[in-house]
């Protein structure tokens, strides 16, 4: 026989559990359980509370900076009401608070780009915690002049909104989009690279599970950029951008021969 | 804190305890400091969202997940704390699980479920506690009939006791006294924070106080000594000063050596 590990529908000790934990999640329109005393409820209120809170603003700093104390606790707390968060890793509530913020309207006096930013401070973390590593060594030369190159997954480029990488407190708004490389570098510290949108596409094909053949996909580029390009400059242009990631191992190929 | 004891690991320090909550899944630089500290220094894995006393289903992924993180770090303690931190969702603290018997029941069940998938005992921690709702069993009936009936161990935490009988008002020796001693397998002590009303609350936040350090003597001498983890979460101090405590414990030890 299998015994039941969950509890019955009519179980006393389900509802009393639920009682107890709705009041904690909304405390200031569920009331306190019959039967228990408001002083001691409000010890477990403001824990949990707290907690949730300190967590989310070391995942979200920025965002945490720059919302003032009141905005916070209301995002906090609408956290607590409409938010049911799955999983049992600490690191992981980052990815559960990003899913909330793209989950709702927000309010009229909340900045246009929370949910641009948040991605980007969830992203960062992601890049930091991830468990690949990169690579002892990066490319030689004529690798990457020969081999089919992929971008490895510490490397995320990505187009936002906004600038993201640049809000903080002193930052002039600007709608304005910004792409990126972020990237998890030798020191396991999270960085980024500002791109101008050549390399942009370069990296996400680069991200493909095809790769790409660098000097094949200049040629290409260069051809289809007009009659006044100069395609042997521009294919040069093109190998040193490639080789500035290939020095932070963000390259690797797919070949075993050659 | 894991960033200095990568470096190395105090000859004060025979054991630390980590949260698997917070290491699964983790790579990078924290995944690294890790490693380095399981290479010297024996680990225990004292547990956050099991949600033991729940009433979501019990979260089996968790427990594979955190049997796989024990063989990985050659860790063979597992300790939860006896409560629940969940409804339909995690709330990511300890809530009082009713003393009731159903709860001794259903909490009992779940202990058996995650033994069995573990294939080993795993240890329950008595929970400091603020209110204790629908109660009709004392907090020492419920502790000692969950640990009988589901035949695990028992992590005694001193500290929690000395919060629990303070904020309930009961004799903390006495309670120690009712503790199944057979089945306890180590100790935990640890400061913690006293309002302005008289509630004490169990932040893990300050230094140990006398009257606990006078609790764990006394255990020592009723129930022989056990290894002891002095619990600091907040307002973490130089590292010297936290090895002053470890020190105290070994002091209190060595009559019994
Ligand atoms: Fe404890």
């Amino acid at each position: 026989m299998v015994s039941q590990t969950v509890l019955p529908p009519d179980s006393e000790l389900l509802k009393i559990q639920t009682a107890f934990t709705q009041h904690l999640r909304n405390p200031d329109s569920i009331p306190v359980p019959q039967g228990l005393d408001a002083r001691r409820m409000g010890i477990y209120s403001d824990l949990i509370f707290n907690n949730i809170s300190s967590l989310i603003s070391e995942f979200f700093p920025v965002i945490f900076s720059l919302t003032d104390s009141e905005d916070w606790r209301s995002l906090i707390r609408e956290f607590f009401i409409n938010y049911q968060c799955e999983t049992p890793y600490f690191p992981k509530l980052a990815d559960e608070f990003l899913q909330f913020l793209m989950g709702r309207e927000g309010t009229n006096h909340e900045p246009d780009y929370l949910v641009s930013l948040a991605h980007y401070e969830w992203l960062e973390l992601c890049l930091f915690t991830s468990e690949s590593e990169l690579p002892v060594n990066p490319l030689d030369k004529a690798e990457l002049k020969h081999q089919r190159l992929h971008l490895s997954d510490l490397a995320i480029p990505i187009t936002y909104e906004y600038p993201v990488q640049q809000i903080s407190n002193s930052w002039q708004y600007e709608a304005k989009q910004a792409s990126l490389l972020l990237f998890r570098d030798q020191h396991d510290s999270v960085r980024f690279f500002e791109l101008q949108p050549l390399a942009f596409e370069l990296l996400t094909t680069m991200q493909q599970e095809s790769g790409i053949l660098l000097p094949d996909w200049l040629h290409q580029k260069a051809r289809a950029s007009g009659p006044g390009t100069n395609i042997d400059n521009f294919i040069k242009a093109g190998i040193d951008l490639v080789e500035q990631f290939n020095r932070e191992k963000l390259i690797y190929t797919s070949d075993t021969s050659n | 804190m894991a960033a200095q004891f990568s470096k190395a690991t105090p000859d004060e320090v025979n054991f630390l305890e980590v949260a698997p909550e917070n290491w699964i899944g983790l790579g990078g630089r924290f995944a690294k400091q890790l490693r380095a500290i399981t290479e010297r220094t024996p680990l225990v894995a004292h547990g956050l969202s099991l949600s033991i006393g729940g009433p979501a289903p019990l979260d089996e992924t968790l427990v594979h997940e955190i049997k796989k993180f024990m063989l990985l770090h050659q860790i063979s303690i597992y300790s939860e704390h006896l409560s629940y931190c969940s409804d339909g969702g995690q709330l990511y603290d300890l809530l009082p699980i009713p003393f009731t018997e159903e709860a001794v029941m259903h909490t009992a069940t779940r202990v058996k479920r995650v033994q069995d998938i573990l294939e080993q005992r795993i240890t329950l921690e008595n929970s400091s506690y603020y209110l204790s709702p629908q109660q009709s069993l004392s907090e020492a009936e419920f502790i000692t009939a969950v640990i009988a009936e589901a035949d695990c161990n028992m992590l005694l935490d001193i500290n929690n006791v000395y919060v629990n009988s303070t904020n309930h008002g009961y004799d903390a020796m006495t309670f120690i006294r009712q503790m199944p001693a057979e089945k306890i397998t180590y100790f935990h002590i640890a400061g913690h924070y006293l309002e302005p009303d008289g509630i004490i609350v169990d932040t893990h936040g300050a230094d140990v106080i006398d009257p606990v350090w006078a609790l764990l003597n006394q255990t020592y001498t009723e129930i022989g000594i056990k290894p002891t983890l002095l619990e600091r979460d907040f307002n973490i101090p130089a590292m010297d000063t936290l090895l002053q405590e470890v020190n105290q414990i070994h002091k209190a030890q060595q009559p019994f050596i």
